[in-house]
């Protein structure tokens, strides 16, 4: 006979009870990171067919091999490989554009928690709005703004910033880093506004009543108490970034400017399966850095407020 | 901090053998499982690692015709037969067929034609690998993939009593060295591949040039350079610059090859693709890369103020010094699995049927290898802008040209390997 919890209503239910809720997050799990993970494995240390050269997947992992996972990583290692410059490259332009996101987003967060008033359901519809619009919708759009005969080259020429039109789509680095941060500015500033606008105003008004300045009270206790906000949207606006290959396609596309993501897109559409494959582990595992990071911070917060 | 009782405890020892030993079992479940669901790897004729695959492969060439087999475990079908209910299903490039042609087949035949759209010849050979059943008819297989699909067995024999339009109509000098016969393919349009330009912001007469494909490494023009995308037409722009085979197999000379593309991709910022013509109206580009089937497309798609006869095409071997150029056509064929594989061999020759012919050239741009369509006929209808009427392939240009074919499968991984050091996977 199962054994049975008291709820807290007071009526009796069998054990699983609660843990079965988890059951649909774990069935989703399985079918969509479990599987196509192993999937990804198989492909990675599989083979290639040899009249198509196309993947052949080895499901069994007795019989894998490592052949086309050790190119990778050794390309990775190697000075001026296109694994290493890309990787590097990937690095930098996520790096500069997680940057910007944050120094873009976090006064726009902070003016919609702490000054918007009444406005603020307003300011954040606003702001959320365009990117109600798909991404690769909004990245079309600046392709024609940023043409030679474009807006953007007119409105700055009439200004007289510029003398000739910039060639801004001829695979310029900061038109793919702009274009990251215009992609996922709004990731960063919604955590950041949601943390923002649940400090406690008795906090920031006892700062101030000690004798802070703004200033002062901002950056000893405002900051402190949003840097968890700030790792949150950094990891947000960091992860998705890493894997992107669509803005540099569309906004650049010259090999100068090529991340990882591109380099997995053209390996997996050619006989470069296996290649592709490896990458994504590799990325996968660059990643799984920063979210550990990122769990083992929060866990460390959160065992602090509950001391 | 936690309480100690509050926190999760470590594994013990116990614990993770237990996992250890779930996980033992979960793992090669979920292989079986998957291996399960997989196809054959290959394709069922021999497609895969096992049987013909690795050495089996003949490599068709002009002077090393191959005779595609047809076997007893993949006939042709038989004469006589009636044409089924359809739907008809079409797996091609986009637009590659004329949506008013292929209703107009539906209504003869009181079916609905499907039209399923696939990207690059690598993703249509994947998806017939794993898919293969789920079309009649592939529209547009390239030379280099027939021998593949015939000996991999995912296209089936043609049955050519279907076929009278096509054997009246054909072009007679097409070569077909890479099917003798045409046991598995029939020829569906043909094109050569040049170098179109802005004359109107272009200055240089590529086609008086002593190598016309210089002018893809010409610095004056960094930025505004682009290459047709995919391994093969890239890497032949500069096997044919540096006086290659379009087929070069020797590693030294690819190794040269690797480093003129990547010299000129550093020095010129190049773009890769082969959407010249909707790409025309953003005025991104002032030399490309192109086929000249795609020249009349542009017409329609010219940015405001901008007159056709600002664009120009050149193909080498007509240019003043006569360089190499690459020439070729794409091809119908049947899949193996074709639920519908009598209607598929009317769709083929219905295209071959002059009005329908005339009429999905207006539309697609590409020429059929049709007899009764000619460049005068093309220029009376005002399909063909006159001045860019020399991008009309004619039987005679056939001889003039090279053609990109069919790689042995480490040489095609390596072709695929410079590409992706070249464009960085852009």
């Amino acid at each position: 006979m199962a054994r049975k919890d008291r709820g807290s209503s007071g009526a009796w239910f069998p054990r699983w009870f609660w843990p079965s809720f988890a059951g649909p997050a774990f069935v989703w799990l399985l079918l969509f990171f479990v599987l196509p993970f192993y999937v990804i494995l198989s492909v990675a240390f599989g083979g290639l067919d040899q009249i198509f050269l196309t993947a052949t997947p080895v499901y069994d992992p007795l019989h894998w091999t490592f052949g086309s996972f050790r190119d990778v990583a050794t390309g990775l290692v190697t000075t001026h490989s296109i694994y290493q410059e890309t990787f590097v490259r990937t690095l930098v332009y996520v790096g500069i554009a997680t940057a910007l996101s944050l120094l873009i987003g976090y006064p726009v967060a902070y003016f919609i928690a702490r000054h918007a008033g009444r406005a603020k359901t307003f300011f954040l519809v606003a702001f959320i709005a365009p990117f109600w619009i798909s991404y690769m919708m909004r990245m079309f759009s600046w392709v024609n703004l940023l043409q030679p005969e474009g807006y953007v080259n007119r409105v700055l020429r009439s200004l007289g910033v510029i003398q000739e039109p910039r060639l801004w789509l001829n695979g310029k680095p900061s038109t793919v880093v702009l274009g990251l941060v215009y992609g996922y500015v709004p990731y960063m500033i919604l955590p950041l506004y949601g943390m923002l606008d649940r400090i406690d105003r008795a906090t920031l008004e006892a700062a101030r009543d000690l004798g802070g300045s703004q200033a002062r009270t901002f950056f000893r206790v405002t900051l402190p108490l949003s840097r968890q906000a700030i790792l949150a949207g950094c990891v947000i606006v960091a992860l998705p970034m890493f894997g992107d290959y669509f803005t540099q396609t569309l906004l650049a596309s010259t090999r100068q400017t090529a991340m990882f993501g591109n380099l997995i897109v053209s390996s997996m559409d050619s006989s470069l399966v296996n290649q592709g494959a490896s990458l994504v582990i590799i990325l996968i595992v660059a990643l799984a850095l920063p979210m550990f990071y990122y769990l083992r911070s929060t866990n460390a917060a959160r065992e602090l407020a509950e001391r | 901090m936690s309480h100690p009782k509050d926190r999760v405890p470590p594994l013990s020892r116990r614990e993770f053998l237990r996992r250890a030993a779930m996980t033992g079992v979960a793992v090669p479940s979920l292989a079986a499982i998957l291996a399960a669901c997989g196809s054959d790897s290959g394709g069922g004729g021999g497609g895969g690692s096992t049987g013909p695959s690795s050495g089996g492969l003949q490599l068709a060439r002009p002077d090393n015709p191959v005779t595609l087999a047809v076997t007893d475990d993949n006939p042709a079908i038989a004469d006589g037969l009636s044409p089924e209910a359809g739907p008809l299903k079409i797996f091609g490039y986009n637009d590659y067929i004329y949506k008013k042609v292929r209703n107009q087949f539906g209504d003869r035949y009181g079916v609905d034609v499907e039209y399923t759209v696939f990207d690059t010849p690598d993703e249509m050979v994947s998806k017939m690998q794993s898919n293969g059943s789920d079309f009649d008819l592939l529209v547009t297989v390239t030379l280099e993939n027939v021998g593949k699909l015939a000996q991999g067995g995912l296209i089936q024999p043609l049955n050519k009593t279907y076929l009278p339009t096509f054997e009246d109509q054909l072009w007679t000098g097409i070569p077909d060295f890479y099917d003798v016969g045409r046991q598995y393919s029939a020829p569906y349009v043909v094109f050569t591949t040049g170098i179109s330009c802005r004359n109107d912001l272009i200055t240089d007469d590529i086609g008086a040039m002593d190598n016309p494909y210089d002018i893809f490494w010409d610095t004056t023009n960094e930025g505004q350079v682009h290459l047709l995308n995919g391994s093969r037409d890239t890497l032949a722009t500069a096997l044919l610059r540096g006086g290659y085979d379009p087929n070069e197999d020797d590693p030294a000379i690819m190794e040269t090859i690797k480093q003129d593309l990547l010299d000129g991709a550093d020095a010129m910022g190049w773009k890769y693709d082969h959407v010249d013509y909707t790409e025309l109206s953003t005025n991104g580009w002032e030399i490309h890369g192109t086929w000249s089937g795609q020249m009349v497309y542009y017409q329609y798609y010219l940015p405001k103020g901008l007159d056709i006869t600002s664009l120009s095409y050149s193909w080498p071997p007509q240019g003043a010094a006569g360089k190499p150029g690459l020439v070729s056509h794409d091809l119908f064929a049947i899949s193996k699995g074709a639920a519908n594989p009598v209607l598929a061999h009317n769709f083929i020759d219905f295209m071959y049927e002059p009005d329908n012919a005339l009429a999905n050239y207006t539309y697609e741009g590409y020429q059929p290898t049709v007899l009764s369509l000619d460049k005068e006929t093309a220029l009376a209808k005002g399909f063909l802008p006159p001045s860019l009427d020399y991008t009309f392939v004619t039987e005679d240009m056939l001889p003039m040209g090279v053609t990109e074919l069919e790689l042995a499968p480490a040489v095609n991984q390596l072709y695929q390997q410079i590409y992706q050091e070249v464009t960085g996977g852009a």
